[in-house]
This record gives C-alpha cells, structure tokens and sequence, in this order.
C-alpha cells in the first residue's frame, strides 16, 4: 500500500513535465492565441478582456503557474470550437477508448495464449513454425493497414461486422482486433518463449514424479509461472496500445479521446488538444503503476520498491 | 541452424530493400511526366494493364504513387536516422565519456523521454506544427529519435573508457572530438549500425503513421501514410489504394527489420532501440 502511494506521488514531477511541455509547446505556436481564439477583427475591448481571462498580461512563469494551478482545481479551459469545458468533452469521450482498448487486450490475450501453448508444447513443429511466422507478420502489420484489410474481409466481403461507428452491436469486434493483434504477436513470442524456459524447470520434473496428470503439470505449474514476464511487458506495451487506439479510432470513426485528440488538432483546439495529451500521459502513468502491482500478486518473490 | 537463418533474414531483407531502392530510383526518371500527367476519369480505376495498381481519386496512377513514396519514405527516415545519430553520438559520448554530474543529467532527461513512447511524443510534437513539412516530420522524428543513439553510444563509451588504446591516445593529449571520431566510434560501428537499421524499420512506421492521422508530411508530397489515409476514405469503392500502398510500406518495415536481425546476429551485438 506504501507503495502504491509512492508510486502515485512519483507521478506527479512527471505529470507535471508532461504540462509544461504541453504549455510550451502552445507557445511556440506562431501567431497570438487571442486572435486565434476571437478573429483578428475582433474589438480591441474583447481583446484585452480576454487576454486577461487567459492570464496572458502575465510574465510567462506566472502564466504556467496560473495553468497548473487551474488544472489542478480541475479547470482545463474551454473548447474554442463548441465553448463546453474540456474536462467534461473528455469524460464523454474517455469510456470508448477504455472500452476499446480493454478489449483489444482481452482481443490479445484470447489469441496469444493458445497459440504461445501450442507454439511452445510442439516446438520446432510445423505448427510452431506457422505461428511464429503468424506473429512476425503481426508485428510488422501497421494498425492503419490491418483495419483497412479487415474490414475489406469481415465487413464487405463477408458481411459479419459493421464498417465504423460503435452503435451496432458487434461494432467493437474489428476495432479490437485491428488494435490487439500486434499485442497478441508480441504476447505470444514472450509466452512461447518464457514456457519454453519453466518447461526445463526442476519443479515440473517432480510435479510430473508426484503423479500429477500431464494437462495439471502445464496449466497449473507451468502456464501459472510462464505468465509472469508476459504481463511485465503489458505495462510496457500499454504506450503502443494508447497510441494504436488513436490510429484504430479514426479508421472506425470509434468515438474515443484518440478521435477527439485529432479532430481538434484539424480545427487547432488547443485547450482540447492540451486536455486529451495529459489525459492519455496520466492514462499511461497510472496503467503501468497498476501493472507493477498485477506482476507483484503473481509472483510473491518480486519485492517492489 | 542459426548462422542459416541468420544468413537467410539478412539476405531476404537486404533483397526487399534492394527492390525498394530500386523503386525510388526509378520515381526520379518516371514520376515527373507520369505526375503531371493524370486524367480525372481515371478515378479509382480498377488494376488493370495499362494501370497495375489501379488510380487514386484524382486519376493518378498508384503505382507511379507507390514508387514516389518509396523515395519519401527513404528520405525522411535516412534524414531522421542520420541526425538522430550525429545528436546521439555527441551527447552519448559526452556523458559516458565525461560522467559525473553530466552524466546524470544526460540519464534524467533519457528516462523522460524513455518513460513516454516515441509515437505519442511525435503526436503531441506535430500537433502544434503549424504548417507541416517534410522537413519538420525530419525534425520531430529526431528530437525523439536520438535518445536511443545516444544510450548506445554512452553505454558503449562507458566500457571503452578505461582500455588501453583510450588511455594511449589520451596520454598522447588527444583532442575529446577526435578521440571520439577517430578512437571510439569506430569501434562501436557495429551496434550503432544494427540501431540504426531498427531505427530505420521504425522511422518509416512512425512517418506513415503520422501522414495516415494527417499530422505527417504536407498534402502534395504523395507518401505512402497519405495514401493509406485516402484508402481508408475510400475503402467501398477502391480498395485497391490501401492494400498496394499498405503492402509497400509493410515490406519496407519487413525488410528492414529482417536485416537488422541479421546484422545483429552477424555482428553478435545486444541491443534494444527507442524505435525498435
């Protein structure tokens, strides 16, 4: 628990790196963001009023001290497109892409697993050679093209899944897919890889002796401690996922922060943009706090801290 | 078993990359007239003869398309690659040669920039682009990009640092540029080569993904991202667009990445890359 708390203020000089990187950068846009934001016609009286509003007749460290202060009472501004706040344009959006990307990772698991077992239990088979070819052309299939064939195959062609949006049920299905398969390449690799290596294990020489039945000694004694470094390379794997999903969303219209993220860059945004990058940084930060604990609770030995 | 398919990857990809070099070779003398040259009834045509790859949505042919973003491609990761690791290699070597307190500093900012991935630093980077060209894709790809140069160069420079050969050309008042130039770096060519053949592999993925999401290079420059961008829009009626130019993009990924696997058997170098 002492930990998990540490972790959590660990958090904080990052978040707080990720801000003023995101508060710099708005500031090197060319050009002054309070005609960007009311037309460069705009009344001068409108100008210097809002020019206030954004704290902009401040020195530039008052300024970002005025930012995190507003991020922190949970005032991330206002979209200057639709005037809603940013905070709650977000909280719209942030349930897809949890959905989305849970999903893909259920999605993954779902195919990693067999396929890692399979790859593994008949080594240098023919089927360990399919699969690992299978999970090669995985990992070099770019997201932005797998959807695309996809749903060339399950959506036209075949006629199961519908093309884009998320109202039709079954319309998870190929999203999912498109954003866990380079997940399940790479899972299934390490699972191979790691169960190869318990396979060799003493424990399982005297799981086998004590008559245990062959299915027991693999699931239970081997699978059980083959999985600890695949879920070590979650916490990792969870960056690729969160960017793969803003991929995934625009090529299925699939109404996540990733889709928000890009159709206010189009419109140049930026409160928005600025709110979507530091939701996916913390999203990102939080995961890999929580992996770290997962990887604890499977395996008792690894001493945290 | 293993010298033979490390043979096998590093021909194989060394083979694709060939043909690729080969495509944006032949873009230089073909593209120009072929560019110019497009006929808006063409639109989304079909594969056929006259057309390989079938046209995009202005009447151009794809295939002229396909080979000009080849040389797109190879620019700007051949760009992003070589001033990745001229940054890489200067900052690396100062502080693994250096050490103390620059050395420290040097690990810090790396674990920033470590602790995000790379594709959404170049995405929050490029967002605030205001007009994009191919030439700030070349910049933002390298801010990110030299991190893992500059990790390879510090940890190698690390354990050359008290050899013999380092202490001699020291004791001979060398120069810390020409010591790095002429006594260190040639000898750390060989994982710096394998990073930078992953780096390609992933410079090139990077690129596309930034051009497929409209963040990448400008709209007249035909890459391979751009195309795929306008595949997807036009998936029910021309199918063709996403699965030729998706096809070449992915074979330059592959094609990069085999070699780099066999390189870095062949060279029997350890090594993980920020884009790899």
């Amino acid at each position: 628990m002492i930990y998990l708390l540490r972790r959590l203020l660990f958090m904080l000089p990052i978040l707080y790196c990720v801000s003023t990187l995101v508060f710099f950068l708005i500031h090197t846009i060319p050009g002054n963001p309070v005609d960007l934001i009311l037309g460069e016609q705009a009344l001068a009286g409108d100008k210097e009023i809002l020019r206030r509003q954004l704290n902009l007749d401040h020195p530039i460290w008052q300024q970002q001290f005025y930012y995190i202060d507003n991020l922190m009472q949970g005032d991330w501004g206002r979209s200057l497109f639709t005037r809603r706040p940013v905070l709650s344009m977000i909280a719209e959006r942030y349930p897809a892409t949890l959905q989305l990307a849970s999903a893909a990772m259920m999605m993954a698991f779902i195919i990693a697993f067999p396929l890692g077992l399979l790859a593994a239990l008949k080594k240098n088979s023919l089927w360990d050679f399919g699969s690992m070819m299978g999970a090669l052309l995985g990992i070099s299939m770019p997201h932005f093209w797998l959807g695309p064939l996809l749903v060339l195959l399950f959506s036209i062609q075949l006629d199961w899944f519908p093309v884009s949006g998320r109202d039709l049920p079954g319309s998870i299905v190929l999203p999912a897919l498109t954003l866990g398969t380079a997940m399940a390449a790479l899972l299934s690799r390490m699972f191979r890889a790691s169960l190869l290596d318990v396979l060799k294990e003493d424990y399982l020489k005297s799981a086998r002796a004590k008559g245990l039945r062959e299915g027991v000694v693999i699931l239970k004694h081997g699978v059980r401690n083959a999985l600890n470094p695949v879920v070590s390379i979650i916490g990792l794997q969870i960056g690729t996922l969160l960017a793969g999903a803003i991929v995934t969303e625009k090529i299925f219209s699939w109404p996540g922060i990733g889709l928000l993220l890009l159709d206010s860059i189009y419109r140049r945004d930026y409160p928005v943009v600025q709110g979507c990058l530091l939701v996916i940084a913390m999203s990102y930060v939080i995961v890999n706090v929580l992996t770290d604990f997962i990887y604890k609770k499977l395996d008792p030995r690894v001493q945290l801290g | 078993m293993r010298g033979m398919t490390t043979h096998l990857n590093f021909r194989l990809g060394a083979g694709i990359l060939f043909l690729i070099l080969l495509t944006a070779l032949v873009s230089f003398f073909w593209s120009p007239t072929f560019l110019s040259e497009h006929h808006l009834i063409d639109r989304f045509l079909k594969p056929s003869l006259a057309h390989p790859f079938g046209c995009d949505e202005d009447g151009y042919d794809l295939l002229v398309l396909v080979f000009y973003g080849a040389r797109v491609s190879l620019f700007v990761s051949l760009s992003t690659v070589f001033f990745s690791a001229v940054f890489g290699i200067m900052i690396g070597g100062v502080a693994g040669y250096f050490g103390g307190r620059l050395d420290e500093l040097f690990i810090f900012i790396s674990d920033v920039f470590l602790s995000f991935p790379s594709i959404l630093l170049v995405i929050a980077l490029a967002a605030f682009q205001h007009e994009p060209t191919v030439w700030g894709v070349i910049f933002i790809l390298s801010v990110v990009g030299w991190v893992g140069y500059a990790r390879v160069v510090r940890g190698q420079v690390l354990s050359m640092k008290k050899k013999e050969f380092i202490q001699s050309a020291e004791i001979s008042g060398i120069r810390f540029g020409r010591l790095l130039w002429h006594h260190l770096l040639p000898n750390m060519a060989g994982p710096l080569l394998v990073q930078a053949t992953f780096g390609m592999a992933g410079v090139i993925l990077v690129e596309s993904t930034l051009s497929f999401l409209g963040l990448g290079v400008p709209v007249d420059v035909p890459s391979w991202g751009r195309l795929l961008d306008q595949g997807v829009q036009y998936l029910l009626i021309a199918p063709h667009i996403s699965v030729f130019s998706g096809l070449a993009m992915m074979l330059a990924i592959l094609g990069f990445n085999l070699l780099g696997d066999g390189l870095r058997d062949m060279l029997d170098v350890r090594s993980g890359g920020k884009y790899s």
